[in-house]
């Protein structure tokens, strides 16, 4: 059987020796590289879930900026279709307030230019008929003279406005 | 085709000595520390442990966090299975304690079994003449034979060997001719076993392994047990059945003595791996249960005789383990050693048939690593888990199935419902 207590001790020590020494430089080191390598993996993916989940708020907030943006510039575009709509009416009303006011004015104008010209008129013709009335009462009249005396004041009042 | 080959080549060319197969590991050095004998499978066992230590080295020296070195792949992935299986059985507060000796256990078992198949094993060492066997064999004989007489006559005279002249400081044979049983004995004991003729001084040698036929002689054809010397000059050799001259003048009639020889092969070092393994299972469980605690799953007093037969029973399997340890691993690796010896010898007839075992001793070298580890795993894990809670919950459950049990009895349906809650 080769029964040997030498060799069962020098292998007893043997074994052991080898036990220890392979802890200290295979598997101490070797677990501590798998858990370390382990955590390291779980902490990249940790950030890049976080990296991913901040990249997905930021575009978020990009696109909410960029929304409210366009609204405040659909309000605006809004404010300054309204306004211009405003000022395009109130140039118009205006517009036609002063029309009516030339109008009228002129009208009133027409008007009095209208009746200054019947005032004249007729105080020419009563001044007229005056000296037509002078001329008749100071000369003997016959038919004849008559006529062409009316017809006289007939043709001066002709010339007359013309003056 | 190769198998052809190979057959054709054996039979032209290849021949081998008939194996001499022991069970004990042959002392290769007995000078070397002054009395320590330091047999071949020791130096195997030193070997293994360089070799797993190198590559140990070799794997974390330059490890990174990012490896980019394959073998360093290779070691964690390895490293790892085994993490993984130790703490699969034996739970994550025990599988880092256990990790050194499961792990340690498989890869020296692994490297040693793997190793054992290189062509340095058995094929390397000096040769052992034939006056040192004979001496060795002669001191067993007389030992046996006085071993014998005392058995039928305690007062019987013992037989002693008395030395001639001892000229060199280990043994050989010039003993003077012991008395005519002892010789009878001696003849009957060694007459036939072979010794392989080696040319020139004894040192070391390669095995003969060659093309020209191996020369060998029985024992009883080298030594003279009539006139008690060694023969000289022309011997008469019995090749088959023909009888050959030669002279051995000048030759080392011996066997060779492998510097190596498979670890597992000795059962010195399974019996040395086995009382480390229990050693420390044992250790754990003392440090997991308290000594006490421990102890009695051994000598048990409470659970009345059969508790206490249940605890010898136990001593009895604890010490079991230690042997069929040792014995498994020992049974398996020189059973493959012998298989490998005799595909050996079958060289002349078919070379390609030693190609088979090899395959097959690869694979039972790995199993027996993987047995021997996972065996002293589950050993371990069965040593620290608490023996009385283990026993006190089985307790609480059979009393939680009882009451339930009484409360439901009335109602039929009830019983088998608090069966079921309590299983």
């Amino acid at each position: 059987m080769g029964i040997n207590l030498p060799g069962l001790i020098a292998q007893i020590i043997n074994f052991s020796l080898l036990m220890l020494a392979l802890y200290f430089i295979l598997y101490k080191p070797v677990l501590k590289m798998l858990d370390q390598r382990s955590q390291k993996i779980k902490e990249s993916l940790d950030q890049a879930e976080r990296v991913q989940k901040e990249s997905a708020q930021a575009g978020e907030q990009v696109k909410a900026q960029i929304e409210a943006a366009r609204a405040e510039g659909r309000t605006i575009v809004g404010q300054a279709t309204q306004l211009a709509e405003k000022v395009r009416e109130e140039a118009r009303a205006q517009a036609r307030t002063d029309a009516e006011a030339i109008i009228a004015r002129a009208r009133s104008e027409v008007q009095r230019e209208r009746d200054d010209a019947v005032e004249q008129l007729r105080r020419e013709f009563a001044a007229l008929t005056i000296v037509a009335a002078e001329r008749v009462i100071n000369k003997s009249l016959d038919a004849r003279e008559h006529q062409r005396l009316i017809d006289d004041v007939l043709q001066d009042s002709k010339t007359f406005g013309k003056n | 085709m190769l198998a052809v080959t190979a057959s054709v080549l054996g039979r032209l060319f290849l021949n081998s000595p008939i194996a001499h197969i022991q069970l004990a590991a042959e002392t290769v050095g007995n000078d070397i520390f002054g009395k320590w004998n330091i047999t071949n499978s020791l130096i195997a066992a030193w070997c293994a442990v360089a070799v797993v230590i190198i590559l140990a080295i070799l794997a974390t020296r330059k490890m990174q966090i990012v490896p980019r070195n394959r073998f360093q792949n290779l070691v964690e992935a390895f490293i790892g299975w085994l993490a993984d299986l130790t703490e699969s059985m034996a739970g994550r507060k025990w599988g880092p304690t256990f990790l050194p000796l499961i792990a340690t256990l498989f890869i020296f078992i692994l490297v040693a079994n793997w190793s054992a198949l290189l062509p340095v094993f058995g094929t390397i060492g000096k040769v052992e003449p034939a006056q040192e066997i004979l001496a060795h064999e002669l001191r067993d004989v007389v030992k046996d034979v006085n071993d014998a007489a005392k058995k039928r006559d305690p007062g019987a005279v013992e037989y002693v060997l008395v030395k001639k002249a001892d000229a060199h400081g280990h043994e050989e044979m010039p003993y003077e001719k012991p008395a005519p049983n002892i010789v009878a004995a001696f003849q009957r004991e060694v007459g036939n076993d072979r010794l392989v003729i080696f040319d020139g001084e004894e040192g070391t040698r390669l095995i003969p392994i060659g093309f020209k036929k191996i020369k060998e002689m029985r024992i009883s054809e080298y030594w003279d047990f009539d006139h008690w010397e060694a023969r000289h000059g022309e011997v008469e050799i019995k090749v088959g059945d023909n009888l050959e001259t030669l002279n051995i003048d000048g030759k080392t009639p011996g066997r060779l003595l492998p510097y190596l020889r498979s670890m597992n092969t000795d059962l010195m070092n399974t019996l040395a791996l086995a009382l480390v393994a229990m050693f420390l299972i044992e250790y754990w469980g003392i440090k997991a249960n308290g000594f006490g605690s421990y102890a009695s799953r051994f000598i048990n007093f409470k659970q009345g005789p059969i508790g206490f037969a249940v605890g010898l029973l136990e001593i009895i399997s604890e010490f079991a383990r230690i042997i069929s340890f040792s014995f498994r691993l020992l049974g398996n690796m020189f059973a493959g050693e012998i298989l490998l010896f005799s595909s050996l010898f079958l060289l002349p007839v078919m070379a390609g048939v030693v190609i088979l075992p090899f395959f097959m001793e690869t694979a039972v070298g790995m199993i027996q690593a993987l047995v021997f580890s996972v065996l002293a795993l589950v050993f371990g894990s069965m040593a620290v888990t608490s023996h009385e809670e283990h026993g006190e919950a089985h307790g609480h459950e059979y009393a939680e199935g009882q009451a339930g049990h009484q409360a439901q009895s009335p109602k039929s349906g009830g019983h088998t419902e608090a069966v079921i809650k309590s299983t």
